[in-house]
């Protein structure tokens, strides 16, 4: 696409495999998971660093599935490293033991981000489909008795949004550098699982105000962030701050994608590292130039006075909720489509509204 | 004075928090802060003032050595209330004896 000016992307997120020993019924990872088999060698994920870093890349997030179970991530860290890419571990905690943390720290991990589902080992189990609280709770205390910042990630939904306030009492008192409440975003698994896990209104703003509160008390012990639901928030979210603009994701099985719930979108075609280059990908391929700039954007997006700010939403949603990815995020209630949100909104509401069966998404 | 620097002397020693690094970025033409799923591109005034946050320089010295770069009347005033900013940002900490 000509006229676009493409800058060069910041962060590099490596789902190293889709193996996880947790099921949540959230998990990020599309609904169909790349084997074992088809994972990337070693020798790919070193080359991918190269190319990154020289790509002006400088920030990797480390994830999966569980990226512990990728029996090569000790040597990623430490080509992160040796190009001063700065890299963050994503991680259940399962696995986690002290002789890999060690390792990992000594080849360079800059920072670790260590999941919880729930304080409550029921809720934990209910969501994860297994019950691992003990295993989680006595790694992250490893982790925060050695030598490296540790962020306490929770996705919350309506099961566990009644325990902002414990959560962040919890986290205060073991001593987190950092705490990320991130409300369930609707992709994949938790799109499946939307009708059990969509908050209330009510819920949500009893959890917003002892959020605030809190945040207010511990000003300048911890760090605290909260991405509320946008389905909540009646305004679009800017896609990963424009599509294919900061952020590139690469797939256990190499393909490309500029956010983790891109593959979703059937209509595109996303390149794969094993056929074309780092930069080919960023700067020349169809799928990451599809959505650039605005000349994409249909009514009311194309004229809205709005378009700088929000980019027209996420594209990964509105092509779930309308099938097409052009479309202005359904979220926005300035979308032709925005009752299919109002409509999930005024379920969650009700107190009676039936509940789907769980889907949980196989190791 | 900007709310809270009272609480911080000007004795203090600061440094960046663990995890949060500063690099030089040359295709951008900048530095930048990196830290924990966060990254700032930081412009000239932040770049020098955080260049000096070394986990040795004091607040006083970190403000007389501005000052002998620019003749500012506004700098203290500017110091102070990026100095809370980047504290309650958690990039930098006061350095515990």
């Amino acid at each position: 696409m000509t006229g676009i000016v493409k800058q060069r992307p910041f962060t590099i997120t490596m789902e190293l495999t889709h193996r996880c020993p947790l099921s949540c019924l959230y998990c990020s990872n599309p609904t169909e998971l790349i084997a074992k088999e088809n994972e990337l060698p070693i020798d790919d994920w070193l080359s991918i660093v190269d190319q990154a870093a020289d790509l002006s890349i400088v920030q990797a997030n480390l994830t999966g599935g569980e990226p512990l179970a990728y029996p090569g991530l000790a040597m990623i860290v430490s080509q992160l490293k040796k190009r001063d890419i700065y890299s963050n571990l994503i991680t259940s905690a399962i696995g986690l033991t002290e002789t890999v943390l060690q390792k990992l720290i000594a080849c360079g991990l800059e920072s670790i981000q260590i999941s919880l589902q729930s304080l409550d080992a029921s809720t934990s189990k209910l969501i994860a489909g297994w019950n691992a609280q003990e295993q989680k709770l006595c790694a992250l205390k490893l982790a925060l008795s050695e030598k490296i910042p540790v962020s306490l990630n929770v996705v919350l939904h309506k099961h566990n949004i009644g325990e902002v306030g414990a959560i962040i009492d919890f986290a205060a008192a073991m001593n987190v550098k950092r705490l990320e409440l991130a409300s369930t975003q609707f992709y994949g698994f938790a799109l499946a699982n939307m009708e059990n896990l969509l908050p209330s209104e009510q819920q949500m703003a009893e959890a917003i105000s002892v959020y605030d509160s809190k945040k207010k008390e511990l000003a300048g012990k911890l760090q605290m962030s909260w991405v509320i639901g946008d389905y909540l928030e009646r305004s679009p979210k800017p896609c990963m701050g424009g599509w294919a603009s900061q952020h590139i994701v690469v797939s256990a099985d190499g393909t490309a994608y500029p956010c983790l719930a891109a593959g979703a979108i059937k209509t595109l075609t996303f390149p794969s590292i094993k056929e074309r280059s780092l930069k080919w990908i960023w700067d020349d391929s169809p799928a990451f130039n599809a959505f650039r700039g605005f000349d994409w954007m249909v009514e009311p997006c194309r004229t809205c006075e709005f378009r700088e700010n929000d980019l027209g939403g996420c594209r990964c949603q509105a092509f779930l909720l309308t099938g097409d990815a052009a479309q202005a995020d359904p979220v926005c209630k300035l979308s032709p489509h925005h009752q299919i949100v109002d409509e999930k909104i005024k379920s969650a509401n009700a107190p009676d509204h039936p509940r789907k069966e769980l889907l949980y998404r196989l190791h | 004075m900007a709310d809270g620097l009272e609480d911080i002397v000007k004795e203090s020693i600061l440094q960046l928090s663990p995890g949060v690094r500063l690099k030089d970025d040359e295709e951008r033409q900048c530095k930048l802060l990196l830290m924990p799923e966060c990254i700032v591109k930081l412009n000239r005034s932040a770049s020098e003032v955080l260049e000096l946050v070394d986990g040795h320089r004091t607040i006083e010295v970190i403000y007389s050595e501005l000052a002998e770069r620019y003749e500012d009347d506004t700098l203290h005033r500017d110091l102070a209330e990026f100095i809370m900013d980047a504290l309650s940002r958690g990039w930098i900490e006061v350095k515990s004896d």
